[in-house]
């Protein structure tokens, strides 16, 4: 990932480099013609300079002779019929002092002298081409460098100010976490895009966490006001099991309303749970030791894993002892051991095992692994269970959340595998 | 014995008083908080069923009420507020008992027992059905003067049974008091079987009568 500002800066130099490019030849072009035209400004100037001054057309043999002599670039020649006349033109001399051929404007133009008629020639040296393109080049190149070092110090001086408030409105959303409620405070801005971006997030936050709550809220209420009609209902079972002319028909039906009002009210307990965990009704914590706490529970797991005939192993290595509240550890052990008796198979095993800072357990079960994305999830399970609330492994995972404790599910050699680590 | 109900629900109320009709229990009801106020200013009870939420007020409010007025009547608290501040805060105030809604009649009757006899007897606590004899401060069991040693579960049990006598309880009454939170996690009520029947065995072996009979495949129930 490349930062915003850094891309503009590539952006923003390619632009300037291609300018540039496309810009030199013109440059070059533009500063040759100009130049050229000055020269032949010139020469027309220095022609006409000549022809006014009237005694130029007395000059004798001898005088042309020491003219040529002691002008450079106004010569009066011969008359060779080989050379354009009247126009300006390009031509290559050689210079004897500098031992190199020099690009010159030139004009010849006819003459009547005194004696002959001669060519007037009138030259002017040109800057070489190659200079000039060496000048163009280091000139550009020079603008280049320039424009370049300025973007980078620009682009940092517009980071530092311009986007501060961005990149601290980042950071704060970064950190945000709604469970946490920390509602983050952004920057105060005079710039329209960020003073729209940081409203518009307050916005949306103070919804979401609105949302949240009454989510939370609501979960707890529900759970909360079916608790009464729950007590009625299972009370009402109660007393129809005391009816001396039940029949045996009826008795049955009985048994299995109260399973399924055992259920509800299961399900019902849980959610009521995983909202308290949420509002962090379990602030109390305690020095806790986990071997005597899975020693302690571990009967009446037993007399459940005789029904399918499971062996349960149990083996602490090594003893954890953590600082957490003591009713939801217990509540995460039992539900991991619960889980691994009820997802189990008949005559299957279970292998608990405690080991540096680490709870695992390992059972027999299907022979396939579960989606490890969704068995945390509420009422998330594969195989649907009749006694099972589909809360258990949520409720695992949010108490591991709330004291920081990694929950793993792995499937190895046919067996699945959880396992808690501890701080 | 007298009991007042306080409890704005009617249909639990009513399951309450239905339930508890059936031995020798004189139950009184009252759905608001002026209602209960006036019968607790105006009565003894022998012991009062609260529930916290009331219209009109807390029922907090009259337990500190009946603490003022210095009276012996014993409370336990029926409430859909499990919470352990509620709790504490309950059993502080002087509850004798704290039942978290939604309970089974039977876990009712067995601590509204253990209360009143909690309350009536000081020092010695004998319950005595026959040869049967239980003191309930020792928790010592004696069957024709001769002493029986039993598991805490199975005395658990047998109480639970003295206290819901000629009563049916249901399995998952007696599955839930015997396995107190875990009740829940739990998916069978096997060992329930298990318990009850090593509880029948040990009685037959003392000499005790058979008390203790199975009700439809789902109950048991304690004939006395």
């Amino acid at each position: 990932m490349k930062k915003l500002l850094n891309q503009t800066l590539i952006y923003y130099s390619a632009f300037a480099l291609l300018m540039l490019l496309l810009a030199t030849p013109f440059f070059y072009w533009m500063s040759q013609k100009l130049h050229i035209d000055d020269v032949d400004e010139a020469i027309r100037l220095r022609e006409k300079e000549f022809l006014t001054e009237p005694k130029w057309n007395e000059l004798s043999e001898e005088d042309i002779e020491k003219w040529n002599e002691f002008n450079r670039d106004i010569k009066i020649l011969p008359d060779t019929s080989g050379v354009t006349k009247g126009k300006i033109i390009d031509q290559v001399f050689y210079d004897v002092l500098s031992d190199e051929w020099e690009p010159y404007r030139v004009l010849y133009r006819d003459i009547q002298t005194e004696e002959s008629k001669s060519v007037l020639m009138i030259r002017i040296n040109l800057i070489e081409s190659e200079d000039l393109m060496r000048a163009t080049g280091v000139i550009f190149l020079a603008i280049l460098m320039i424009l370049l070092v300025g973007f980078v110090l620009v682009t940092r001086v517009v980071s530092g100010k311009l986007w501060s408030p961005f990149y601290q409105t980042l950071h704060l959303i970064e950190a945000f976490d709604i469970e946490q409620n920390n509602k983050p405070h952004f920057p105060a801005t005079k710039t329209l895009e960020f003073y729209k971006l940081t409203q518009t997030l307050e916005r949306l936050i103070t919804e979401n966490i609105k949302a949240f709550e009454r989510e939370k809220e609501f979960t707890q209420n529900a759970s909360h006001e079916l608790q009464t009609p729950l007590a009625v209902f299972q009370s009402k079972l109660d007393i129809l099991l005391q009816n001396p002319d039940l029949t045996k028909e009826q008795a049955i039906i009985l048994q299995q309303l109260y399973d399924a009002s055992a259920r509800l009210l299961r399900i019902n307990k849980n959610l009521l749970l995983l909202s308290k965990i949420e509002n962090k009704q379990f602030s109390q914590t305690e020095p806790l030791y986990l071997e005597t706490m899975i020693e302690e529970v571990l009967p009446y797991f037993e007399e459940q894993a005789e029904d399918k005939a499971l062996n349960i192993e149990w083996q602490c290595k090594e003893d954890v002892s953590i600082e957490a509240n003591k009713g939801l550890t217990e509540i995460l052990v039992n539900n991991l051991i619960m889980n691994s008796i009820r997802h189990n198979v008949a005559s299957g095993h279970i292998h608990i095992v405690l080991d540096r800072n680490t709870l695992i357990i390992k059972n027999s079960g299907i022979p396939e692994p579960l989606d490890e994305q969704n068995i945390f999830q509420r009422f998330s399970r594969g195989t649907r269970h009749s006694h099972s609330s589909g809360l258990g492994l949520a409720i695992v995972k949010k108490i591991a959340e709330l004291n920081h404790w990694q929950v793993a599910y792995n499937f190895e050699n046919n067996e699945h595998i959880f396992s808690v680590t501890f701080h | 014995m007298k009991i007042l109900i306080i409890e704005d629900e009617k249909q639990l109320a009513e399951s309450i008083i239905d339930y508890l009709a059936g031995e020798s229990y004189l139950c009184e009801l009252a759905e608001t908080f002026g209602e209960a106020m006036d019968k607790i200013h105006g009565y003894d009870y022998d012991c009062i069923l609260l529930d916290l939420m009331l219209p009109g007020g807390d029922g907090l409010t009259l337990l500190e009420e009946l603490k003022k007025m210095n009276k012996q009547d014993g409370v336990i608290i029926i409430s859909a507020k499990d919470t352990l501040d509620d709790k504490i805060k309950g059993l502080k105030l002087g509850a004798d008992d704290y039942l978290a809604k939604p309970f089974h009649l039977s876990e009712l009757g067995a601590r509204l027992y253990s209360v009143l006899r909690r309350k009536q007897f000081n020092s010695s606590n004998t319950v005595t059905i026959d040869e049967l004899e239980i003191d309930l401060w020792a928790k010592s069991i004696t069957v024709n003067q001769q002493p029986l040693i039993l598991t805490k579960k199975e005395y658990d049990l047998l109480l639970f049974f003295v206290g819901n006598r000629n009563r049916i309880i249901s399995k998952s009454a007696l599955a839930e008091h015997l396995s107190g939170d875990m009740a829940d996690m739990l998916d069978n009520h096997g060992f329930v079987y298990a318990h009850v029947k090593n509880l029948k065995k040990k009685l037959a072996d003392a000499g005790c009568r058979d008390y203790i009979k199975t009700v439809y495949g789902m109950g048991y129930k304690w004939e006395s």
